[in-house]
């Protein structure tokens, strides 16, 4: 596995923390942590259920903003942006996948693929979906609603919507946790194939050491200390929740 | 940006819900609100204008202004309003014949009398009478049957009025706007208003009642009274309708409009709780997507316009689908009440369409935006974290609001102050009550899960955790039922007082003038015949000269706004009166200060009419002093009365204890049934009294008749779309405590349960809210139904005791039934629907 650092990073993350209070007792959900993140990297965060993996996740895309530090997303600074802002950096880099799928029910895959694109007021929507939906092997599911969808086929939707805006980072929360064996291999492949053809950034929590062994890098979460493995070095001791 | 792709989403979205149903409840809601308002005031409006048409039947127009004064012309020959006028003068006169003379009541008519309702007429003296199109010429009188047979005339004769000669050409039975009065008012005479002047009976100082009579749209009507009032004098004039009546009629159909409005904010209420219900739900549905739409980018601006269009999207095919049932729905029912409802039924205005569609945005547009605001929150990091659910509006904001929005709805409906009041603080009230105790019930677990851990504090979090979900169910249910009730309950006590006002047997005729020497014999007279005579009262015609020696003119209270009661009352006053002496308290008559006459008294006394005492200022213990016949007879008043004017019974504003006209002769008169198979005995019977006067109210009777049996059929109507706005209710809420649920069946299945026993669990729980609901809902409507019979309907209220014992009952299986066909659905459904119906 060849790793390129570019120039720039992509997410550039410097001392942040994020504390929650709880009853009126502060919760450190994450410790400090600084870290930076280059193009078309690929980086899985692992760590035990509850450790702050999907928190950590939402601080990167913007979704949630951190008690400290500053995040710098495709240079823009998220940690001090409103939340049309953030939305805005999103539509324009960001593309996700999440373990429950998270499709719109009332919509069929195609239009599903389509939403993300309509919402960036981008053309030839249908057309760019329709093409997505192909490289998943769906072509013949456009009109399909998620409940008639098995959940490899919704995980799959899910992914060509994930691509729709060429984004330059996609997060990826559990994406396979969901799935039996085989259909978690055909999204993970599904996954990696697209990324690379699109020469897109990803960022994947994960339980499966499988999956996070197909990344170049690795972040351990444990008790929200944020630690960098040592590349193509072995987690030690990170159990499954 | 392209096309406004918000716009397309938002289209996107709605019809992809509506094809799978999920906008069904909140489309029916909003539907049943507007369409509900919209038939119920069109239907109601139509009604009443009908009933109106009708009553001003008896009054020959629709209004009817009255003077003692010659009405100007500028009056009564205006062209800048659409309106017919119609004018007559009533003046008394001898009518000579023969060498015979009597005294009669003239009507001078112009040709377009009368302007509603019908002239009868007879051929002979006693037969049928029918009623007629036939105009009266100049020169030509139509005289009442006893004046042929008083002067022994026949048709086409010549009598002599005043200077002038007439042809008496037909026997006139009946005008509509004749005075019914029971007492001995002279017959009637109809003659053409331009031969007025050639008698010559009207001179300076003679009594005389000076008329115009109006007819037209009541919009027209209104607007001439605008320009009318101030230039009236209201001491020389009278303005007469017919609502204002305080006749029978008059009454009935006053009941029936309270009863209709009531039945309609009732169904409003009702709608708008549906609304509430169904709205909230669909904003609940909606927060993952907005959480999508947000991680995918979408700015709040966008968010907030996708679903603001898709609301008033909903709303408009809402409110357009309301007006189309409305329309229909009342269209059906006046087909299929064609029989019963008069044919030519005037127009309506504009205003149940401007109410229904005001409805329909004010509690439409409120409710569905209400939600909205907690789903324009929504954090993008739901996506993340399924707990988060935005940020609730205050409390105190959502009540306020809701509150000031329904109670609004009410007042803007009824335009009646008091009547929304009772009905909004009881429905508050209930929920308030409902909602302490809820909590109280809360707090009582909260302390016992101190004492107890384990099993027992599980369950109670559980319960804790839907408390609020359950106690909004159980409010919800309770005033769906309740207002289900009130317009039950309401119904079955309108139609009873109905019934009662004109059970068969209600007296048809009376007899008036009858002989202290004659009456025995005509009660016996008329038992051989089979027809039972009713109480017989003596009349003692006589003049009311002073109040404890005070001459009365300077007791006179001088008010100008006089109503027509009223003003009867002051012309009884110094001219004559009726009185009668009797010990037993008539039928309908209550004693409000004082005592009843006693039997063994041997004093002369009096009771007077409430109002009449009122007016004169007359208190218990004031001595009256009546002159009868030249002579003075002292009362002393022991009682005041409150008397029904509303019944077909012989009525009295003063009735003196048999000491005061001690063994007097006078005259008697006397109501009794008569059942038409007997008419022929009737003129038998009456040819031998020849002095005895007949007052036939037959016509009045089934005027009342009909009236009321119209107004039934509206009340029933009114009612079933009470029953349908509140099955709405809780079928939406059965809906919603279900997809409340959804999540809990989710991970019961999960942990292995059955599904029977899901279902059973399901099934106790909305028994069980039933029978409170059940129970809550009969206190607050006997509550309610209370307020309103006392305040609003002027009815008497009793328990409606079995309603305690049938209503938790009746609800609990109802509600257990719904319960149990709405979870069958859901514990049946697979993993991916539950998974996208409890997200
Ligand atoms: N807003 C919040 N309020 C309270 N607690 C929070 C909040 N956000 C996160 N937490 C807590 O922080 C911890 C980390 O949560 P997070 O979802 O990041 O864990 P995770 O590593 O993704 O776990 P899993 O593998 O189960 O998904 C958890 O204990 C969670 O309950
Ligand atoms: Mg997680």
């Amino acid at each position: 596995m060849t790793f390129v650092p570019a120039n720039l990073p992509v997410i550039e993350v410097k001392q942040v923390a994020k504390t929650v209070k709880l009853n009126d007792e502060e919760l450190n959900i994450l410790r400090p942590a600084s870290f930076a993140i280059y193009p078309k990297e690929t980086l899985a965060i692992l760590g035990a259920s509850g450790s702050g993996k999907s928190t950590l996740l939402s601080l990167l895309a913007g979704l949630d903003l951190p008690s400290e530090g500053e995040i710098y997303l495709a240079s823009n600074p998220i940690h001090k942006m409103s939340e049309d802002q953030r939305a805005q950096v999103r539509a324009q880099h960001i593309g996700f996948i999440f373990q429950s799928f998270m499709l719109v029910q009332s919509l069929t895959a195609l239009e599903n693929v389509t939403l993300p694109m309509e919402l960036a007021g981008i053309d030839n929507a249908t057309e760019q979906a329709k093409a997505l939906l192909d490289s998943v092997g769906l072509n013949n599911r456009l009109s399909h609603f998620p409940n008639q969808l098995s959940g490899g086929e919704q995980q799959r939707v899910a992914i060509a919507r994930a691509f729709a805006c060429k984004p330059d980072i996609l997060f990826a929360d559990e994406p396979t946790g969901n799935l039996d064996l085989e259909n978690g291999k055909k999204v993970q492949n599904l996954l990696f194939d697209l990324n690379k053809e699109f020469g897109t950034t990803l960022v994947l929590v994960t339980h499966d050491l499988k999956l996070a062994d197909l990344c170049a890098r690795k972040l351990h979460i444990h008790g929200g200390v944020i630690a960098e493995a040592i590349n193509g070095d072995k987690p030690s001791k990170s159990n499954r929740g | 940006m392209t096309t406004t792709p918000w716009f397309k989403m938002a289209f996107r979205f709605l019809l992809r819900e509506a094809k799978k149903g999920e906008l069904n409840l909140i489309l029916a809601s909003i539907l049943l609100a507007v369409a509900s308002v919209f038939s119920l005031t069109l239907f109601s409006e139509k009604v009443r204008l009908a009933l109106v048409e009708q009553s001003s039947q008896f009054l020959a127009a629709d209004r009817v202004l009255s003077s003692s004064r010659p009405i100007p012309d500028s009056l009564k020959a205006e062209t800048q309003f659409k309106l017919t006028h119609s004018e007559q003068i009533r003046f008394s006169s001898m009518i000579y014949f023969d060498g015979e003379l009597k005294l009669a009541s003239i009507k001078a008519i112009d040709d377009l009398y009368p302007l509603k309702g019908d002239v009868l007429l007879a051929d002979t003296v006693f037969s049928e009478p029918f009623s007629t199109r036939d105009k009266l010429k100049p020169g030509e009188v139509w005289l009442e049957a006893k004046l042929f047979q008083q002067l022994n005339l026949s048709l086409g004769d010549i009598v002599e009025i005043g200077d002038s000669e007439f042809i008496a050409s037909r026997i006139l039975a009946a005008s509509p706007d004749k005075t019914l009065s029971v007492f001995g008012q002279s017959p009637e005479v109809l003659m053409h208003v331009t031969d007025v002047p050639s008698t010559n009976i009207i001179q300076p100082g003679s009594r005389v009642n000076y008329r115009d009579y109006i007819a037209g749209t009541s919009d027209e009507l209104n607007r001439y009274y605008d320009w009318l009032k101030p230039q009236l004098n209201v001491d020389q004039f009278s303005w007469y309708t017919v609502e204002e009546d305080n006749s029978p009629v008059g009454a009935s159909l006053a009941r029936a409009q309270r009863y209709f409005l009531l039945a309609s904010l009732l169904s409003v209420v009702l709608a708008a709780t549906a609304i509430g219900v169904a709205a909230k739900r669909y904003a609940q549905r909606h927060y993952d997507l907005v959480a999508i739409l947000k991680t995918f980018g979408a700015q709040s601006q966008q968010i907030k316009k996708i679903f603001i269009t898709q609301a008033s999207l909903i709303l408009v095919v809402g409110i357009l689908a309301g007006l189309l049932v409305g329309l229909i729905a009342q269209a059906g029912v006046f087909y299929f009440l064609a029989d019963v409802l008069p044919n030519n039924l005037p127009e309506t205005s504009a205003k149940p369409w401007i109410l229904a569609i005001a409805t329909g945005l004010l509690c439409g547009g409120f409710f569905l935006m209400l939600p909205l605001f907690r789903l324009f929150t929504i954090p993008p990091l739901r996506i993340l974290r399924q707990q988060l659910s935005g940020q609730k509006l205050k409390m105190f904001v959502q009540v306020s609001s809701t509150a000031l929005v329904i109670w609004g709805l009410m007042w803007l409906y009824s335009q009646d102050f008091k009547l929304a009041c009772i009905l909004f603080v009881s429905s508050a009230g209930t929920a308030a009550v409902l909602y302490v105790i809820a909590l109280a019930g809360l707090k009582l677990l909260r302390r016992l899960s101190f004492v107890k851990g384990g099993a027992l504090k599980l369950a109670i979090a559980r319960l804790h955790q839907r408390s609020q979900a359950n106690s909004f169910a159980l409010v919800a249910f309770t005033l769906a039922i309740q207002l289900m009730l009130i317009a039950l309950l309401l119904k079955g006590d309108l139609f009873e007082q109905w019934l009662a006002q004109l059970k068969p047997g209600t007296p048809n005729y009376f007899v008036a003038n009858l002989a202290h020497h004659q009456k025995d014999d005509f009660a016996e007279q008329f038992k051989t015949k089979g027809v039972e005579l009713g109480d017989l009262y003596p009349i003692y015609r006589s003049r009311l000269v002073s109040v404890n020696n005070e001459t009365l003119q300077d007791k006179l209270l001088d008010d100008s706004q006089q109503t027509k009661e009223e003003e009867e009352q002051r012309s009884a006053i110094g001219r004559e009166l009726n009185l009668t002496s009797t010990l037993i308290l008539p039928k309908e008559n209550t004693i409000v200060e004082g005592q009843w006459f006693s039997e063994d008294n041997d004093l002369p006394l009096a009771s007077i009419e409430e109002k009449l005492a009122k007016r004169m200022n007359i208190k218990l213990g004031d001595t009256l002093a009546f002159d009868f016949s030249g002579q003075v007879y002292l009362a002393r008043v022991s009682s005041i009365r409150k008397v029904n004017w509303q019944t077909f019974n012989a009525n009295f504003f003063i009735i003196v204890s048999p000491q005061v006209f001690s063994n007097i002769p006078t005259s008697y008169i006397a109501s009794f049934h008569l059942p038409i198979d007997k008419q022929a005995e009737l003129n038998q019977v009456m040819q031998q009294y020849p002095s005895a006067r007949i007052i036939d109210v037959r016509a009045m009777l089934e005027q009342v008749r009909t009236i009321s049996q119209q107004a039934a059929l509206a009340v029933e109507f009114i009612f079933y779309l009470v029953i349908l706005a509140a099955s709405l209710v809780l079928a939406t809420q059965i809906q919603a405590s279900l997809a409340e649920r959804a999540k809990e069946f989710h991970v019961l299945t999960c942990l292995g349960a059955k599904s029977k026993v899901i279902k059973r669990s399901t099934i106790f729980e909305f028994a069980l809210l039933g029978a409170l609901a059940g129970l809550f809902a009969t206190a607050s409507s006997e509550l309610a139904l209370w307020a309103l019979q006392t305040h609003v309907l002027q009815m008497t209220w009793s328990w409606h005791l079995a309603y305690w014992l049938y209503t938790p009952i009746i609800s609990a299986v109802l509600l257990a039934i719904l319960g149990y066909l709405s979870c069958r659905g859901l514990v049946n459904q697979n993993y991916h629907q539950r998974v996208a119906t409890a997200s």
